[in-house]
């Protein structure tokens, strides 16, 4: 414990390290006191990255079980409708995927005039776009989980007389609840992650706000070290949260077999 | 659960491998660290060794762990890597902004290598990019025809506008010559040339936000929404003349102004010199709603205390007398100016 709490310590203390330097090697002067006074600036903002990642992370699970299930159930066509989603939602990256979204698709809907306002579309286009985004990865964990549980359970349920489904939804699934914790937590912190590039569709979450107190007061360490840290802030804890669940959902060791 | 061991599940075979961060990793290496003796101290109540059959599969995957890797390698290499990744880092840190900006130069002393020159090359006919991807524009031929005044080449790079202060600022350009605004904010931060054109400022409004026959007035009401893009003069005139407004700022100049010809802000604000090319693009959606908010001048912008920006100075005082170098570069443009209000004496 104590080593690894060294060789942590020893990391943080290289990239301080390297982050006093550059601040040190900085050209003209950093005035961190102004980093405080926009202190409502950048809280409004990661309010704002809470929120639609939290929205997001919702639609993702949804979207990403029913997927999973999809890839596992017995249907051909549900599975390859899963797969092609997966692929197709992996295959691009999601900053291409905003613009496609935000400035073709929503535009040409007029989704403006459904959802009422612009600032709403963005949002329904943002929580739409991470949730569909972050659905192809958690589908891909589900997939993963069922995959990973012994054949023998499948065997032992179906030859018990259960049908398919009701073997994935009463004796697979529930196995696999405590193998997808860890992996879905760390999805909740990809999807905080990404929504930082929701600033390019206008958004005003937390990244967005430090890039226009960066440009408008050429502020760039004041701006954009804080960013870092506060994101930092709800992904180190959600982390943690992970690391924990991990540990807790950990299966009981197996019991001993006899060799034979 | 007999026979299960999690540690499969994050087998690389399984595909999504790429997206597992270090956290997802951990699994893996805690059972290494379980089966280790020398390291009972996680987890002492559990069997110091897990049955693994070999062999066996499950859902086409093989459960044996790789003989290959030693106990807790892994992470002493990712370990070993971040170490390096961060020494890079360092290095780059401290002498990348720390190294002085390569300045000087002047006919008759020997070259001082190439002049970094930034640019955001998406503001025809000052600066945009050809089909063929070469550089093209007023501030290009510019630009040349200072380096070889100065006897030095001239290396180009392209970027998002805000990101060229900031450039300048951390002593990775010679100067930025991309249509910059002088203004009183970014005197602070940068040294200006003598300004080399004026424009007049506009304003882009919507079609259908804007009812018909009504100008910048409409904007200074409750509600307006207008599109900025992100660190330009234009968001500084517009934060000023519609101070009820709410700005929204995007990366490019063609994102602000199409949330305009969509119909989702009321107004674009920036020189006329966009106003009117963004115009063309979307006659039926958009109108010009001002021509003269304001004048602006453009001006090459160096860094603070820049030996550079006397002899730039000097150098456009001189040719802008007729016959001299930057009158045969506006003179190369001048019909594309002309047509955007471009004023150049």
């Amino acid at each position: 414990m104590t080593r690894d709490l060294a060789v942590r310590s020893a990391v943080v203390g290289v990239l301080l390290v390297v982050l006093v330097a550059a601040v040190a090697a900085a050209p003209g002067d950093i005035r961190w006191e102004r980093a405080w006074e926009w202190r409502h600036l950048f809280l409004k903002g990661l309010g704002t990255t809470a929120a639609l990642s939290a929205g997001a992370l919702v639609l993702a699970l949804l979207l990403g079980g029913a997927a999973g299930l999809a890839r596992a159930s017995s249907s051909p066509a549900l599975d390859q409708a899963a797969f092609t989603y997966v692929e197709l939602v992996r295959g691009t990256p999601f900053l291409v995927q905003l613009y496609v979204g935000y400035f073709c698709v929503a535009r040409v809907l007029r989704l403006h005039d459904y959802v009422g306002d612009v600032e709403t579309s963005k949002w329904v286009v943002g929580v739409v776009g991470l949730g569909v985004f972050g659905g192809a990865y958690v589908a891909e964990i589900v997939r993963a989980a069922v995959e990973s549980i012994d054949r023998g359970q499948w065997e032992a349920a179906r030859s018990l007389g259960l049908s398919h489904g009701a073997t994935l939804l009463r004796v697979i699934l529930p196995q696999c609840l405590r193998r997808m914790t860890p992996p879905l937590a760390g999805e909740s912190v990809s999807l905080v992650k990404e929504s930082s590039l929701l600033s390019a569709i206008g958004v005003a979450e937390v990244t967005y706000e430090a890039r226009s107190l960066q440009s408008a007061h050429f502020a760039t360490f004041e701006a954009f070290v804080p960013l870092a840290v506060l994101y930092l802030c709800v992904t180190l804890p959600l982390a943690w949260l992970s690391r924990r669940l991990e540990r807790r959902l950990q299966p009981p060791p197996a019991l001993p077999v006899a060799k034979l | 659960m007999p026979g299960t061991a999690p540690d499969v599940f994050f087998h690389p075979s399984i595909g999504l491998f790429n997206r597992l961060d270090m956290n997802d990793l951990r699994p893996m290496n805690r059972a290494r660290r379980a089966a280790s003796p020398r390291t009972p101290r996680k987890s002492p109540a559990k069997p110091s060794r897990r049955p693994v059959r070999a062999g066996r599969t499950l859902a086409g995957m093989t459960l044996r762990q790789s003989p290959s890797r030693g106990l807790g390698s892994g992470t002493l290499r990712s370990l070993a890597g971040l170490a390096l990744t961060a020494l890079g880092t360092l290095a780059a840190a401290s002498c990348g902004p720390s190294s002085p900006a390569v300045e000087g130069g002047g006919p008759g002393i020997p070259p001082l290598g190439p002049l970094r020159v930034g640019l955001e090359a998406k503001y025809p006919p000052f600066e945009s990019k050809t089909a063929a991807g070469k550089l093209e524009g007023l501030d290009v031929d510019l630009a040349e025809a200072i380096g070889k005044h100065v006897g030095r080449e001239v290396t180009f790079s392209d970027m998002d506008f805000d990101a060229l202060i900031p450039e300048l600022q951390a002593g990775r350009l010679d100067f930025v010559c991309s249509a910059v605004s002088r203004t009183p904010e970014r005197a602070v931060v940068v040294d200006f040339s003598l300004p080399y054109v004026k424009v007049p400022m506009g304003v882009l409004g919507s079609s259908t936000l804007v009812p018909e026959g009504k100008g910048v007035e409409a904007l200074a009401e409750d509600g307006v929404s207008i599109a900025v893009q992100r660190g330009t003069s234009g968001e500084k005139k517009a934060a000023e003349k519609f101070p009820r407004a709410k700005l929204v700022q995007f990366a490019t100049e063609a994102d602000a102004a199409t949330e305009v010809a969509a119909g989702r802000a009321h107004a674009f604000v920036y020189d006329l010199v966009s106003v009117v090319k963004q115009h063309d693009q979307h006659a039926e959606t958009t109108r010009i709603l001002d021509r003269a908010l304001g004048t602006e001048e453009y001006a090459i912008a160096f860094p603070k205390g820049s030996a550079l920006r006397a002899e730039v100075d000097a150098f456009l005082a001189e040719a802008r007398k007729p016959g001299g170098a930057v009158h045969a570069v506006f003179g190369r443009w001048r019909a594309e100016l002309d047509a955007l209000f471009v004023q150049t004496e």
